[in-house]
């Protein structure tokens, strides 16, 4: 579902992944900057939007959250219908949350095609000395599938923001892609792409 | 007064319901001008009296069952277009009240001409319509009304456990639940959409208040105390609301915050319905095919090739699909997801090695699917007649 409202593009992004692998503290983390909630200003982190500004684009995320559990799977698709991005979550020290996460690629790939920008996550990288699934079998299928691959830690705060702030770029990118193909398609006009500007960002986030 | 257009090209429906009276929902577009013209002093487009007869031609005809979201589709169409209507051309006193309006703003303020004309739009379409959609709604959703009806009965015996909450989750109080009631019964005497999701919103806010604890929830809490909920509250309308909302919502919203917890009521009625299995093979949920069931995506989502002729692009769309359902529904569902307003000159076609084969509206598509599983093969909603090179390059490029 991308829209463009006044200048704003609106991405919708859903996490998926196991029910313990912390897709939860990752948002939170990323939102708001916390690890573990104690303050209870936190009602619930089941949506989340998120405004970010890159290269002086105004980007509105939405971010849906899916439950995870394995009786819930089936209910996948009316959560990531329409979505520009997907954030697979596993733990490196759970192989099965990482069985998880292929079969979430298989399904997405099957049902949204090249459309859907992937993002895998490999969570909790602050228990490295627990870690059983290995880092090149991970980073490997990332390369084969087409996504990229983050180590992150919503404890420590590692690799976060650099997750979301990658996959906001690739949703901005294969969106200008698609409306500039739409564009020459259409009037058969021969596009000169630019050199790609300098990424820099500012985010502020506001939560609903 | 500008010619009112909603729509290019009148929107028809299928042969099989285009009996006589009407040859499309949108005729009453042409009549509108002269009934209003008559029935109304000023000459205004939304001039007063209307009465719900006058809306007839939003509504299918009688026989037609399966035609609640085309209706939907109709007054969120009208109303959408009466909007741009009014504010790109005006009405007569239309510009004169929003500059009287305009003039009493203090300075911080300003008027929301969209959010005034939804809800505008709500109080004049969808009103005056309400007991018709809910008939009709009823009637196409009756099955899924009885399954949920039967599945909150066995829910009561669920433990929250049995329903997927975590033990480190606390559920709704009974008196945390009489004030979700009370929402949920405000949600359901609603005329007015937005008035639903607000209703559906404060509920689950409510909800969020009493079971919150140390931890921030997430869709794992949600999902299942809302099953649990919904149960409890006995809500055994809440398909046919989340329907109607989703129905007849403007696309924007439904892409944000109250998008996402609409979404959470429909997973939470699937979850319910788990409880009670219908064994009649039409009325099973689109998106049942949990444990121990075929475990083939294929069997819930059904992927379709869709050319756009202008563009000469293939889009492809994945749409939830129930078993044994028949090509037309399919068909159906395709047009309204594609903004296809001249169905009647499209249909599906199994793209087998190059060759077409166009389906019968009352073939199942799944079954074909299943029969050429693993071969290149691919469903494609095309124009009947239109002549398409397809690329030789296998569409299923995908695992």
């Amino acid at each position: 579902m991308t829209t463009v409202q006044s200048g704003t593009h609106n991405f919708k992004v859903v996490l998926l992944g196991e029910g313990c692998v912390g897709k939860t503290s990752l948002l939170l983390r990323y939102i708001e900057d916390k690890y573990n909630d104690k303050h209870l200003t936190t009602l619930q982190a089941t949506f989340l939007n998120k405004k970010l500004n890159i290269n002086g684009k105004r980007i509105n995320l939405s971010i849906w959250d899916t439950a995870g559990q394995e009786k819930f799977h089936a209910l996948g698709p009316i959560y990531y219908r329409n979505s520009n991005g997907a954030i697979l979550v596993y733990d490196i020290t759970d192989e099965d949350s990482f069985g998880k996460v292929k079969n979430w690629v298989k399904e997405l790939r099957k049902m949204l095609g090249s459309d859907i920008v992937l993002v895998i996550a490999g969570n909790k990288i602050d228990l490295e000395q627990d870690r059983t699934v290995p880092l090149e079998e991970a980073e490997s299928y990332a390369v084969m599938v087409g996504a990229r691959h983050f180590n992150t830690s919503a404890k420590m705060n590692q690799g976060v923001e650099e997750l979301f702030l990658e996959l906001t770029r690739e949703m901005t990118e294969r969106f200008e892609q698609n409306s500039q193909a739409d564009v020459s398609r259409t009037s058969r006009v021969l596009v000169v792409e630019d050199e790609a500007p300098q990424q820099s960002s500012c985010c502020s986030g506001i939560r609903n | 007064l500008p010619e009112l257009r909603l729509n290019a090209e009148p929107f028809a429906l299928p042969d099989e319901v285009r009996s006589p009276p009407r040859a499309s929902c949108y005729d009453n577009v042409h009549d509108l001008r002269p009934m209003s013209e008559q029935a109304s002093d000023d000459g205004t487009v939304f001039s007063e009296p209307w009465d719900s007869s006058q809306w007839d031609g939003l509504l299918p005809p009688p026989n037609g069952q399966a035609y609640d979201n085309i209706m939907m589709r109709n007054m969120r169409q009208f109303m959408s277009g009466m909007k741009n209507y009014l504010v790109k051309h005006g009405e007569r006193e239309f510009e004169k009240e929003v500059e009287k309006e305009r003039l009493k703003l203090k300075p911080t303020e300003f008027l929301n001409l969209d959010a005034i004309l939804e809800g505008v739009m709500h109080r004049l379409v969808v009103r005056p319509l309400r007991s018709k959609l809910y008939s009709l709604l009823a009637s196409w959703h009756s099955a899924d009304v009885r399954q949920l009806h039967s599945a909150i009965e066995k829910a009561q015996h669920a433990t929250p456990l049995q329903l997927g909450i975590k033990e480190s989750t606390k559920v709704p109080s009974t008196a945390v639940l009489a004030v979700i009631s009370k929402h949920f019964l405000k949600m359901q005497e609603a005329d007015s959409p937005l008035d639903k999701l607000e209703n559906l919103l404060a509920a689950i806010s409510v909800m969020f208040n009493a079971i919150r604890g140390e931890r921030t929830l997430g869709a794992d809490d949600l999902l299942p105390v809302l099953a649990w909920t919904v149960a409890r509250c006995r809500l055994v309308c809440a398909e046919l609301e989340a329907e109607l909302m989703a129905g007849l919502l403007p696309a924007a919203l439904l892409a944000g915050e109250g998008g996402y917890y609409l979404t959470a009521l429909f997973s939470a009625v699937a979850v319910l319905k788990r409880l009670a299995p219908d064994p009649g093979p039409d009325s099973t949920t689109p998106w049942r095919r949990g444990s121990g069931e075929s475990r083939e995506v294929g069997v819930a989502v059904v992927r379709v090739a869709l050319p756009d002729e202008c563009r000469g692009s293939i889009r492809r769309v994945a749409l939830p699909c129930r078993p044994g359902a028949r090509a037309r529904d399919l068909c159906r569902a395709l047009a309204h997801a594609a903004h296809i307003t001249n169905p009647q000159d499209y249909a599906l076609f199994a793209l087998h090695d190059g060759q077409e084969t166009m389906l019968n509206e009352n073939d199942c598509p799944q079954e074909v699917m299943s029969e050429k599983s693993g071969q290149n093969f691919i469903l494609a909603y095309k124009r009947i007649d239109a002549k398409i090179a397809w690329p030789q390059q296998a569409l299923l490029s995908y695992p």
